[in-house]
């Protein structure tokens, strides 16, 4: 046997671009002003917006706005460093342990995916013990805003 | 109507490199392309052929350890004929297809060539499926799937 078939390495290498589009344009622009904005649709809210709704497949009624107050739903902790995935214009990795959280803004019906961060320690364990389901947490904002997911630096636990 | 004022974009990469150990069976299958030998395994149980080799049968759930070297000709399923260029593809048109080894249980993805066209656009009548193809190889072959260049009608 030679070795050199055993591991197979490849690469992928993708550019892309994505255009937001009005509902989602209308989001990134109100993080710009430290505001999570969301729209309903006979009483379901959703934060971030969406174009239309899931249920009676029309454009909602009227445009929310919150301070982006939520609940995590879950999370995971990451202790490898992301190798490629890179944010918008930025080469942003985050530095490890972090942790990923599933969070619902408010009484949203969906939600979105953000760093939770501000723990004080870098110790996993510790982490684990001050995250759990159902914990309250809030934005922390960047003091540079360019109308973008990373206007959020991060949810914080609310003490 | 949407109010394009709020339309923004973003751009990304996404640079990912990766590795997949082969194990035996893979590993087997890919050195014999070295050889220009495309090699399938056999189930001991419902006798089912696979192309490429793999190390278990998926229906009967039994290790495969019988070898066999197939012909190389390999047959049709199904198409696509590409006219734009996409990264990591050949330059269009270029042609993906499934085919399938002999009498083989599973089929693969391969490049097909070697098709004669004035027009781009004939491609798509001209490549059949049920076609018969047989293998052109890479002159330096290194124990990749790639070391089969693509498969080309037999009596091209
Ligand atoms: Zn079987």
């Amino acid at each position: 046997m030679s070795n050199n078939v055993i591991k197979k390495e490849w690469r992928f290498n993708f550019d892309f671009s994505v255009a937001s589009g009005e509902t989602y344009g209308r989001f990134f622009k109100g993080l710009n002003d430290k505001k999570i904005i969301g729209n309903i649709c006979n009483n379901r809210t959703f934060y971030p917006p969406k174009p239309f709704c899931d249920k009676t497949l029309k454009p909602p009624d009227a445009w929310l706005e919150c301070d982006g107050a939520g609940i995590v739903e879950a999370f995971t902790i990451c202790c490898e460093k992301s190798n490629g995935v890179k944010f918008s214009k930025t080469d942003k990795k985050p530095d490890v342990p972090y942790v990923l959280g599933v969070i619902k803004i408010k009484d949203s019906e969906h939600c979105i995916i953000h760093f939770i961060s501000g723990f004080e320690t870098k110790d996993v364990s510790e982490i684990a013990d001050k995250i759990e389901i159902g914990m309250k947490v809030k934005p922390v904002w960047a003091t540079k805003r360019e109308g973008e997911i990373l206007d959020i630096e991060y949810f914080e636990p609310v003490i | 109507m949407q109010d394009i004022s709020y339309n923004k974009r973003f751009e990304y990469n996404w640079d990912v490199p990766f590795k997949v150990t082969l194990g035996e069976s893979y590993f087997r299958f890919l050195d014999g392309l070295k050889n220009k030998k495309i090699l399938g395994n056999i189930c001991p149980k419902c006798n089912g052929l696979h192309v490429p080799a793999r190390p278990f049968c998926d229906k009967c759930l039994v290790e495969i350890t019988k070898w066999y070297e197939t012909s190389g000709i390999v047959t049709i399923e199904s198409f696509s004929v590409t006219y734009v260029k996409f990264l990591g593809l050949p330059d269009p048109p270029h042609i993906t297809g499934i085919v399938r080894a002999e009498n083989a249980v599973t089929s693969f993805l391969h490049q097909i060539g070697g098709i004669p066209y004035d027009e781009p656009k004939e491609l798509d009548e001209k490549t059949k499926i049920g076609m018969k193809l047989k293998p052109v190889w890479a002159e330096k072959r290194i124990g990749d799937i790639q070391d089969i260049l693509y498969f080309t009608p037999v009596d091209a």
